[in-house]
Formats: structure tokens, sequence, C-alpha cells
């Protein structure tokens, strides 16, 4: 147990450390502003459809939820509310990170296994480009910059979907649904949470770049490394989040 | 022999517990063509790695264009790599862009000239591997030996002045793997390119190469033209090269 321990500790020290240098080097000549441009095509606008649809779907299963629950203390008015805090504090950002982590991970993951057992890799190393500031640094930056943005699109197609259930049933206006939203959630509170969506970007594209970047093995080599990015990406999400949500409230206690 | 493009200094290179060069050392002249043959994991591929610096060596030194590769900073190696060429045993295209992207690529990175200048090197350089018309296919679209030769044309767009190739006929029907070796053997007449080519494949090594050199056991068995080596006492070069069909 004591091994297994150390182990996941020795393996999260190394990918924190490859996720760092990913990001200090982008701030490195040459800058790869284009291929940041086409992974933030590839990782942030082609994930825009699932993030959007997910999103709407648990707005407005939380919405019938939340409605279940408040009815009994005659409290249906609050919906709006509760779900936009809801949203907007914590399971939007959770959310969001670990459809993320599945899509994004596993791509990532895949698609530089693939380039390490197909030489790709030493291709661009012998065509003298720094491989790792190409595909790593790139990876890196485009996910902090992707996932703040997609998470705000998740918290606003959430609050939209309840919305949608919420009119269907009680037939509340547009107007009087997302005033009441948002008058719960000032922008002091909506910034650190979708902020700290950035460190969940970095450590979806360090974690997965690292597992690629150093696959092993041929095509089994590159389905594990496809697997591991989405299974390690997950779980370190979760615990940096208790330990970013801590740092949140120790930060912006009025917030909290 | 003219003066050394490629040297090596008593180099060492292990794996873990296992040696694959020991304290090997040879020189390659600017302009030559050699061929290094051996058995599999005789270090034919890691000595080609380590003259691009893919590789380090754990004791001795590489010079490549009188340069000590282990002592270049990533500047340095970057701008040694530019004056190389690497064609690999898979080819390793870039699969997400296009033949002709592949072929741009290093261009792009690596000089500062116009679109239409490198739109033209380009359509140059497959005309040369005769892949004319084919700038716009996936790599996935093409068959192995096309990919060899899309990569080949990748490998000397910057006019590199040393040519490393690793398996030139791995996987390729006889015919194909003849249509590449007039490629490299053009190559190295018309632009005197100093080329290494790493192979089991003896026809192959002949019609390429003027010397030939024999891996065996982390060391040089033999080298010379395939008359010296055919010539050999040695039990290991002869019964490597009995080992070869068609020689």
């Amino acid at each position: 147990m004591r091994e297994l321990i150390a182990n996941f500790f020795d393996d999260a020290g190394r990918m924190g450390l490859f996720g760092l240098r990913g990001f200090r080097d982008a701030f490195r000549k040459p800058f790869e502003i284009p291929e940041i441009i086409v992974q933030l095509g590839s990782l942030g606008v082609r994930s825009t459809p699932l993030i959007a649809l997910s999103g709407l779907a648990v707005g407005v299963v939380m919405s019938m939820h939340t409605r279940s629950s408040l009815e009994r203390f005659g409290a249906e008015a609050l919906i709006p509310n509760v779900l936009a805090i809801a949203m907007i504090k914590e399971t939007g950002p959770l959310v969001t990170a670990l459809l993320l982590a599945g899509r994004v991970g596993a791509g990532i993951g895949a698609e530089l296994g693939g380039m390490r057992v197909t030489e790709q890799i030493d291709a661009l190393e012998s065509l003298a480009v720094d491989s790792f500031k190409y595909l790593v640094s790139t990876r890196v930056v485009a996910c902090m910059i992707a996932q703040p943005l997609l998470t705000t699109v998740f918290n606003f197609m959430a609050i939209s979907g309840g919305f949608l259930a919420e009119t269907m049933l009680s037939g509340i206006s547009f107007e009087l649904y997302f005033q009441r939203a948002f008058s719960s959630v000032p922008f002091r509170d909506y910034i650190p949470a979708t902020l700290k969506t950035a460190v969940f970007g970095f450590l979806i594209a360090a974690i997965s770049s690292y597992l690629g970047y150093n696959a092993r093995g041929g095509a089994e080599g590159v389905g594990r490394a496809s697997t591991q990015s989405v299974v390690a990406s997950s779980i370190i999400l979760i615990i940096v989040d208790v330990i970013l949500v801590r740092i949140i409230f120790f930060a912006f206690p009025e917030g909290s | 022999m003219s003066e050394a493009a490629i040297r090596f200094e008593k180099v060492s290179k292990s794996f873990g517990s296992r040696t694959i060069l020991k304290e090997l050392s040879f020189e390659i002249g600017k302009g030559d063509s050699v061929a290094i043959l051996g058995r599999s994991g005789t270090g034919k591929s890691v000595t080609l790695k380590l003259m691009i610096g893919l590789l380090e060596p754990d004791a001795g030194d590489v010079f490549v264009l009188d340069r000590n590769v282990a002592d270049l900073d990533a500047s340095g190696l970057s701008e040694l790599r530019r004056e190389m060429g690497f064609l690999f045993q898979s080819a390793a295209l870039f699969d997400s862009i296009s033949v002709g992207e592949n072929i741009a690529f290093p261009m792009r990175r690596q000089s500062k000239v116009d679109e239409s200048e490198i739109r033209d090197r380009v359509e140059e350089l497959l005309r040369q591997v005769k892949l004319d018309g084919e700038y716009d296919k996936m790599p996935a679209d093409l068959s192995g030996g096309m990919k060899k030769r899309a990569a080949l044309a990748r490998s000397l767009a910057l006019r590199p002045s040393v040519l490393l190739v690793d398996e030139p006929s791995a996987g390729l029907d006889p015919i194909t793997s003849e249509e590449i070796d007039e490629l490299l053997i053009s190559i190295g007449e018309e632009d005197e390119t100093t080329i290494v080519i790493v192979t089991h494949n003896i026809p192959s090594a002949r019609r390429i190469c003027d010397e030939m050199i024999l891996l065996d056991g982390g060391l040089i068995r033999a080298r010379g033209d395939l008359a010296a080596l055919e010539a050999s006492d040695d039990e290991v070069v002869k019964k490597f090269l009995s080992s070869q069909s068609g020689g």
C-alpha cells in the first residue's frame, strides 16, 4: 500500500514537472502561435457541441431534481438561484473538466502516443523542431485557454436547460428566470470558480501529454496511454478540485 | 578518404545492462556513400540516431560536419540538423497533414522563403521522387513505397549535406526497393551528399554505396567494398554474406 501511494506521488510529480516545463517553454522563442491556434480549434472548438449538449441535459435534469426537493418546502421560486449557484461554483467546472478529460485527454494521449511509436516525434526532432515545445507546450496553453471558455458555455447551457424545464412546468418568464439566477452569483464568485478551470486544463494536457509523449510498445502502448490519460486526469482533477475549493474559500471568503 | 563528414571516436552505448556499441570508432568522408550492415540488434539504427543527436553516447564522441554532437546546445543541434536529413524506417510522415505539407514543413519551419518558392520546391521534390500530383494526398492513402519516397522528399527539403537512411527497403517489394535505391544513387551523385544507410539488404547496399561497414558485437567486424568483404576469411563476415540472398 505504501509503495502504491509512493508510486502515485512519484508519477504525479513527474507529470506536474512535465506540464510546468511545457507551460514555461511556451514563453520561449519561437512562439508556436499558429500551432496553439490549431490546438484551440481541435481541443476547444471541436469540444463545444459535446459541452453544450451535456450542459443543456445536466441543466434540465438538475432543474427537475431541484424542483422535487424544493417543492416540499414551497421554495420553487429559488430553483433558478440554486441551479445557478450549483452550476457556476462547482458542477459546471468539474463536469466540464471531466468531459474534457474524456474527450481531449484520450485524444492527446492517443495522438502523441501514436506519434511516438511511429517515430513522428523523432522525425520532428530530426527536422530541427523542438518536439516538446511544438507538441506539449501548445497543448498545455490551448487547454488552459479553452477550459474556462468551455466551462462558461457549459454553465450558460445548463442554466438555459434549467429555464426550459422550468418554463414548461411553471411558465416562468425568460427575464424573471435569468434575473433570479444571476442575482445569486455575483461576478466576484464567477471569476475564481471559472479561472480555477485553467488549472484543470493544465492538468488534463500535462497528464495526457506526459503519457502519450512517453508511450512505448506499439499499438498496445498507444491504447494504454489513451486509457491512462482519462483515468489519471479524472482522478487528479477530483483531488485537485477539493484543494482548489479550499484555497478559493480561504482567498475569497465572501464567496463561500 | 576525403575530409570526414562523420567521425566516431570510441563511442559506447548501452541500454540498461545491454551493451550495444563498444568503443566504436570510424570515419565517413564528405560525399561518400556508406552502408552500415549487421544482424538485428547490433546497433545499426543506434549508430544512425547518435549521428543526428536523437541518442547520446554513454562515452566517446560523435563528430558530424566538424561539430561534436554531444557538446551542442539546443540551437547548435538545430543548426546541425538543418544540414542533415533522416529517412526513417517507418517513413514517419506526419499523418495529420498532406504529403505536400509534410514536405513543405521543414522549409516553413527553418527557412525564410516565401510560399510560392516553397510550393515550387515541393513540386520539384515530388517530381524528383516520382510523386507528381500527389501534393494533397494524405499519408494514410499512400502505399509503403510512396510513403518512403514522400519521406525521402521531406528529408531532402533543406538540401542536406548528410543524409541518414534507416532500412530503405524494409517492408518493400524488390522493384519498389530498387526504385528507392535509384533515387538515393541519383541524390548521392547529383548533390554530392554524404549518405549513410543502415540496411540488412546487401544488394541494396551494393547498388547505393561505395563502402560497407559490418557491425558485430558493438564493434566493426569488417569494412570495405563488397569485393573486400567477400574476400574476407572472417567466419562472421562469411556467414553474414552467405545468409543474404541475391547478393
